[in-house]
């Protein structure tokens, strides 16, 4: 966005008449914010408020500078607020997107008073709109309220059991207490979020073995596939929505549950970033007799909060002796948390990549390589030209080879070039002549600490045949 | 040329494509300098939301808040 759609000029003048804040999700500094305005995991998300700080707008995702011109334009439009002879209705609105309850109150009075068909309907759903946005923006004490007018007004309301679980929602913000309602939302979303994937029977298997699959029921199964992926997601960025209240239901489905169940809460925690989490979760590493495939989810939990402090930690399980599935998560904590700061020198991170890159594992070579991209420090050249001969694909046309290709050529400060165009993947004839080059140069090369890579000793170019 | 010969080497360039590259077209050469593509000026964007709030109270006008992380 910021290399190409930001610098259209078109953009550059639209965004002179306004104000544009870049908010980075992982620093602390924005977290309250983010909770407040982001709905979503997505990213980038684009939030537009009017100048008196009501939400007006939000979508997700990069865009060309047309479509961003369109959403800017349909922010610019629901900015604007109603004339002061407006509609009842329309000044309601005004009043709910400021989450003032005190402005909403003339208007739905005035709406009693008129009487005209539709208008109780619109009592009811302006009273709910005053509930949804008090709670989407987390403001509790206006929420309270909102849920509280709501259930008054509304006891038989089609909203009634939803404000039930919004108004548990401000309990728990005011007192800590977490009532039924809120208590049985939260385990329907859990039980949602455990629903296991559809799968195909055998005898689908079969026949699309023996080429004679039924296109009917492949088209069935794509669409359950389809509905159960927003399901749980779904549940799960609700429960990431409503924070404390679900953490400890949150917390036992990942230390007690099984399957899906654990691996979703693993992924809730690690949205919700809560700060008192990372200090749970790194005590439950400390219990020796936790299932790999447990620690495993509790280290990705722990590494998405990309908390600094947990570095060491990664480092410890990425080079100890640990089953891959564990170590693959600690590196790729190591990758984010190196990611953020713009890479790293650490020979410590970079013994920890070298020792499991040793590993002979697919997954955990595949996010060594990723991780090795953001060393700055000396890595062991040996291990790189090893994984050199490790064909094995990633995905598409991408295998384990080609990355430590890439990885070679920057701890060399070089590129591998064949008939003068930078080679994409790694041949075994690259293979042989980079084991080649190497063994010409080994005793050569030192560590240029200025420019980040190895150099050969002599001054000579790193060219070769 | 002995028929064997011939053989050998029909069978070496058939390997050869397989193998990849002829050897000798294969260098290492220095990495150049990554150079960014000018798509004209960035926009200056503001980074503390406090800041942008009360500048876009002050202008009245619209605040775009970008929510965005490091890839």
């Amino acid at each position: 966005m910021e290399r190409v759609t930001f610098r259209a000029p078109e953009v550059v003048e639209a965004f002179a008449g306004i104000e544009v804040c870049k908010l980075d999700v992982d620093l602390a500094a924005n977290r309250e914010v983010g909770a407040r305005h982001r709905r979503t995991v997505s990213l980038p998300t684009f939030v537009a408020l009017a100048a008196d700080g009501r939400e007006v707008h939000q979508w997700s995702g990069a865009l060309p500078p047309a479509d961003l011109l369109r959403e800017l334009a349909t922010a610019a439009a629901a900015a604007a607020p109603p004339p002061a002879g407006a509609d009842p209705v329309a000044l309601g609105e005004f009043a709910c997107a400021r989450c003032d309850r005190e402005a909403l109150a003339p208007q739905l009075a005035a709406l009693a008073r008129r009487g005209a068909p539709g208008d109780a309907e619109q009592i009811e759903r302006l009273l709910w709109l005053l509930c949804t946005t008090s709670f989407d923006q987390q403001r509790w004490p206006e929420l309270a309220l909102a849920t509280q007018d709501y259930l008054a007004r509304c006891p038989e309301g089609a909203h009634r059991d939803e404000a039930m679980v919004m108004q548990g929602r401000a309990t728990f913000a005011v007192d800590g207490v977490l009532t039924e309602a809120l208590r049985a939302h939260i385990d329907a979303l859990l039980a949602d979020g455990a629903v296991p994937f559809p799968g195909s029977s055998l005898l689908d298997r079969a026949k699309r073995f023996a080429g004679v699959q039924d296109e009917a029921a492949e088209r069935a199964l794509r669409a359950a596939a389809s509905a159960w992926v927003e399901r749980v997601n779904a549940a799960m960025q609700r429960l990431a929505r409503l924070g404390p209240p679900a953490v400890p239901a949150l917390r036992r489905a990942l230390l007690e549950g099984e399957g899906e169940t654990m691996r979703h809460a693993a992924t809730t925690l690690g949205w919700m970033r809560l700060p008192e989490n990372v200090g749970f979760l790194r005590a439950q590493l400390e219990r020796a007799n936790t299932p790999a495939p447990r620690r495993a989810e509790v280290v990705r939990a722990l590494a998405m909060h990309k908390d600094p402090a947990c570095l060491p930690l990664f480092v410890a399980i990425a080079r100890g002796d640990e089953p891959p599935r564990v170590r693959t998560e600690a590196v790729e904590g190591i990758r984010d948390l190196c990611h953020l700061g713009d890479g790293t020198t650490d020979p410590a991170v970079a013994g920890a990549l070298d020792a499991a890159l040793a590993h002979r594992d697919l997954r955990l070579r595949q996010w060594t390589l990723q991780a090795m991209f953001e060393v700055k420090a000396p890595l062991a050249l040996g291990n790189l030209l090893e994984a050199l001969d490790d064909r094995r694909t990633l995905f598409a046309e991408f295998r384990i080879c080609g990355n430590a290709m890439w990885i070679l050529g920057q701890q060399l400060g070089s590129l591998v070039q064949v008939d003068g165009e930078p080679a994409g993947t790694c041949t075994p004839a690259i293979a042989a002549f980079l084991e080649r080059w190497y063994s010409a140069n080994r005793h050569r090369l030192v560590w240029d600490a200025d420019a980040c890579h190895w150099a050969v000793r002599d001054g000579a170019a790193v060219q070769g045949k | 040329m002995s028929r064997a010969s011939v053989a050998l080497l029909a069978t070496l360039s058939a390997l050869g494509p397989l193998c990849g590259q002829d050897p000798s077209s294969i260098r290492l050469v220095p990495r150049p300098p990554r150079v960014e593509a000018a798509a004209g000026p960035a926009p200056a964007l503001r980074t503390s939301f406090a800041e942008a709030e009360a500048a876009a109270r002050e202008r009245r006008v619209l605040l775009l808040l970008y929510f965005t992380a490091k890839w």
